[in-house]
């Protein structure tokens, strides 16, 4: 991203739809992630990250 | 834009990962290790004390004493004792619920170590996402000044509202079936967050008070909890734990909310979003 003299800082922000787009974005992949760590019920994927679901709480067996 | 918003997300998560590791392998893993030899049945009855190293030692030694006809015997001395394994079924009459690790599992050691801290930084990429996208919602900014109270919101969120109903447990603890208490944990995270962004965001008292509601409204439901007053686990240790989990997600919170802080007040994209 180019700051030109004559560009503003509003210009250079997230609009608001942008701002939006990223928080969907964000909470998908975020989501993904913790669903697969901590509450898949793969046995595989339990038994991977279990002394992770154990210590942050995440419920377990 | 929106990509560098994400990557500094990212990259904070993976910092506070790390982090959290050290301390989780410092203060909270030495405790699941120990719980894990009541859980299986090998450590003794009622230890004078909590040391660490002893704890495994008294699996080893309860293992050559009692043997409990385990046929995994051979594996005890890599295994610290852990019933994550053919042993399980002895188990379930120790501790009095259904408890089974089927499959494959990681070696202890290395292996385990690294499976943990992998689990532990993709969590933490989870956790620095959904604050992102809490931050892009809410309209407000994150910077290094204010970056411990995004970190202190979401330790809120996501370790004491659900802590209150279900605090964290070591294996051999869990009571009940596992679906519903996640839904009452992810139920619990949504509310809390909700009602601290009606609180902190919108203007009037009928928000606010709306606000205190949804936080308060999970717990008035309570969680799905069965007693697990049958435990082999002592209730020292498990209190040693809860405090123990706790205290590794307020470092995790706090680092990835400074550092998401940080990260992002030198992005130009997002310095002055919120106006």
């Amino acid at each position: 991203m180019l700051n030109s003299p004559s560009t503003s800082s509003q210009a250079v922000s997230l609009s608001s739809q942008q701002r939006m787009a990223a928080g969907v974005l964000a909470l998908i992949f975020g989501a993904f992630f913790l669903f697969g760590v901590g509450f898949a019920h793969s046995n595989t994927l339990h038994n991977a990250a279990h002394d992770t679901r154990h210590a942050l709480g995440f419920p377990c067996h | 834009m929106i990509g560098r918003t994400l990557f500094a997300a990212v990259l904070a998560g993976i910092a506070a990962g790390f982090v959290m590791s050290a301390v989780q392998m410092w203060q909270v893993v030495p405790l699941i290790m120990h719980a894990e030899a009541y859980e299986d049945g090998t450590a003794q009855a009622a230890p004078a004390e909590h040391d660490h190293d002893q704890g495994h030692s008294h699996a080893h030694e309860a293992e050559a004493d009692h043997g409990h006809g385990h046929s995994h015997s051979h594996e005890a001395e890599t295994d610290h004792g852990h019933s994550h394994d053919n042993g399980h079924e002895a188990d379930d009459g120790a501790s009095g619920h259904g408890h089974t690790h089927d499959g494959w599992m990681p070696e202890d050691g290395i292996e385990r170590t690294t499976f943990t801290i992998l689990a532990n930084v993709i969590t933490g990429v989870g956790f620095a996402l959904v604050l992102m996208a809490a931050v892009m919602f809410s309209g407000r900014e994150i910077t290094m000044r204010n970056g411990l109270v995004w970190g202190t919101v979401g330790f809120f969120v996501f370790a004491v509202a659900p802590a209150a109903g279900l605090p964290p447990e070591l294996p051999g603890m869990g009571g009940g079936e596992v679906a519903p208490r996640q839904v009452w944990w992810i139920a619990t995270a949504a509310a809390t967050a909700a009602g601290i962004a009606a609180i902190a965001l919108w203007h009037g008292i009928a928000a606010k008070a709306a606000g205190v509601v949804l936080i308060a409204l999970p717990h008035i439901v309570g969680a799905p909890v069965e007693p697990a007053l049958d435990s082999p686990v002592p209730a020292e240790l498990a209190a040693q734990f809860v405090a123990a989990s706790l205290a590794s997600a307020a470092v995790f919170w706090a680092v990835l909310g400074v550092a998401m802080g940080w990260l992002l007040q030198r992005e130009p994209v997002t310095r002055e979003a919120a106006t």
